[in-house]
């Protein structure tokens, strides 16, 4: 099973449980996983970045005009990253999901099923083909057989892990959005939404009494 | 006229009370913008609408439009519901979707925006404009940042003119009002999606002991050693109030109250630090002087003597529930 890793470097560059569970998903005959991550920053090293998640390979797009994109551009350049390494599984931390949006984003492009906040992953015995994906959702836990390719977030929260040191340096893959097809102008924007800063009542306010908070209606 | 649609969750066959207070809200909406509010229910083959009609009327819905189809009650992810919402949205054309709180919006609110090219706002607030000039009005949908320093905001036209946009949204859990809408809602049966491989067999399923946490309308951290006291009195306490020591961080991470309370001294709990809340949401500290609150998030200290505080807010609950 061909894993990867995607990870967010504007939330984290630190190894987390989600990046342990890439690794204890891959199998032997695809290697080890990917980690794999849109990079705006040129001056950014990403050999540094690779080492210091303890990647055995990692695959990056590297490319100015991906600094203010949304969910759905960066989703984009992801795909067609991860298509052209042949991934079965995608794995991403909750806190990296653009708000939930990666995941379909990237399901959508990769023609896989996409699943949020998982709290576990496995094997399935005897099936190469499908993962077993465990969810708490409307009340119940429940044990999914899905089928790959397959793009899933685990529930946040994960703990960082301590970084695995690597004899070598790790296996980069390198590439801009020209590489992908793609361009500033072929990403797509997230719709327009303005951005303001609250007007705040001076706070916090002295209260005495928490009765009206309590009423029922709109809080 | 525009359209709101609220997907409906049902638990042991009964409307969450995210569910009715999001009619509600629905209602509260469509009432300024002269708007439908859509109740959608999904249900398995054995289950029926009918007697929905009329609890989800009475909380706000003017129509319910009910949809038998057995693997999307059965687990709601996208690649089961994709082809039902696909019909509801395309026939509808709604201006809003709104999911109440809970995981299933986080779930399928995400991917039905992408789909429909709508905006996604998690966890928003939402508030109609005084009319315009013309007499129309505008839809504002705010909701905090991932950082929570900074508010985005979107506007929707109103019913009648301007361009239509969409959006997709999630809303905080509340307290539930007298019921908004007056009689039972209009029922109407779509037609089941054509049967398509979604590639996600549900395996095993079973009830989540922690499953009211993500419906919680209040919750209230307290001191540990107040924690082991609490729950013989817990249990009289309203539907949608939790009480917690803050040992259930995983359980909250899809909650979205619209009041908690820090009956602790102590900074933060971890628990807290993963909730995310609506920007009209309160979140109230306790103390005895005028002094710093244990976060700049909170908005309200409630000067009031420790030792007592838990005993007032249990009454104050009890009083909300009668």
């Amino acid at each position: 099973m061909n894993v990867a890793f995607v990870f967010d470097p504007g939330v984290s560059t630190e190894p987390t449980e989600t990046l342990a569970l890439a690794r204890t998903m891959a199998t032997t005959d695809t290697g080890a996983p990917w980690v794999v991550a849109c990079l705006a920053d040129a001056a950014a090293d990403p050999r540094a970045l690779a080492a210091g998640l303890g990647a055995t390979r990692a695959a990056l797009v590297v490319d100015p005009a991906l600094a203010d994109v949304g969910p759905r551009g960066r989703a984009q350049a992801l795909a067609g990253l991860l298509r052209s390494l042949a991934v079965d599984l995608v794995l991403l931390d909750g806190a990296s999901d653009g708000g939930g949006l990666l995941v379909p984003a990237l399901a959508s492009h990769l023609d896989a099923r996409g699943l949020n906040r998982a709290s576990a992953v496995e094997h399935l015995a005897g099936a190469r083909d499908q993962v077993l994906v465990q969810l708490r959702l409307a009340g119940q836990r429940r044990r999914l057989r899905v089928r790959l390719p397959a793009v899933v977030s685990l529930a946040p929260p994960t703990r960082p892990q301590p970084t695995r040191r690597l004899a070598g340096d790790p296996e980069l893959r390198l590439c801009d959005l020209a590489a992908l097809g793609l361009s500033a102008n072929t990403l797509m924007a997230e719709p327009v939404v303005s951005v303001s800063t609250p007007f705040v009542p001076a706070k916090p306010r002295f209260i005495t009494t928490v009765a009206p908070l309590l009423r029922p209606g709109r809080g | 006229v525009a359209n709101i649609v609220v997907p409906v969750e049902l638990r042991a066959g009964v409307p969450t009370c995210p569910s009715l207070s999001a009619l509600a809200e629905a209602r509260r909406l469509a009432g300024a913008l002269g708007a439908t509010v859509y109740a959608l229910l999904v249900v398995g083959p054995e289950a029926g609408c009918d007697p929905l009609a009329d609890p989800l009327g009475r909380a706000g819905a003017d129509k319910v439009l009910c949809v038998t189809d057995g693997p999307a009650a059965e687990c709601p992810v996208y690649p089961r519901w994709r082809a039902l919402l696909a019909q509801v949205v395309s026939s509808l054309r709604p201006r809003l979707v709104l999911f109440p709180a809970g995981s299933v919006g986080q779930q399928l609110g995400p991917a039905l925006a992408l789909d429909r090219e709508a905006t996604f706002m998690p966890r928003a607030t939402l508030a109609v404009s005084p009319p315009d000039a013309a007499g129309g009005r505008q839809l504002l949908v705010r909701r905090w940042n991932e950082a929570q320093d900074a508010q985005l905001a979107l506007v929707l036209n109103g019913a009648t003119n301007g361009p239509v946009a969409r959006a997709v949204i999630t809303l905080a859990a509340r307290p539930l009002a007298a019921g908004a809408g007056v009689r039972a809602a209009e029922l109407s049966a779509l037609a089941t999606p054509a049967t398509t491989d979604s590639g996600i067999e549900q395996l095993d399923a079973d009830i989540d002991p922690a499953a009211d946490a993500e419906l919680a309308d209040t919750v209230v951290f307290v001191p540990r050693v107040t924690a082991r006291q609490v729950p013989p009195a817990a249990g009289a306490l309203p539907a949608g109030a939790l009480v917690t020591d803050g040992e259930v961080a995983d359980l909250l991470i899809d909650a979205c109250p619209a009041l908690v309370f820090l009956l602790s001294s102590r900074p933060l709990p971890a628990a807290l630090a993963s909730l995310r809340l609506a920007p009209d949401a309160h979140l109230v500290a306790t103390g005895t002087r005028r002094t710093k609150p244990p976060s700049p998030l909170c908005d309200h200290v409630w000067l009031v003597d420790k030792a007592s505080a838990w005993k007032l807010l249990e009454a104050a609950l009890l009083e909300r529930k009668s």
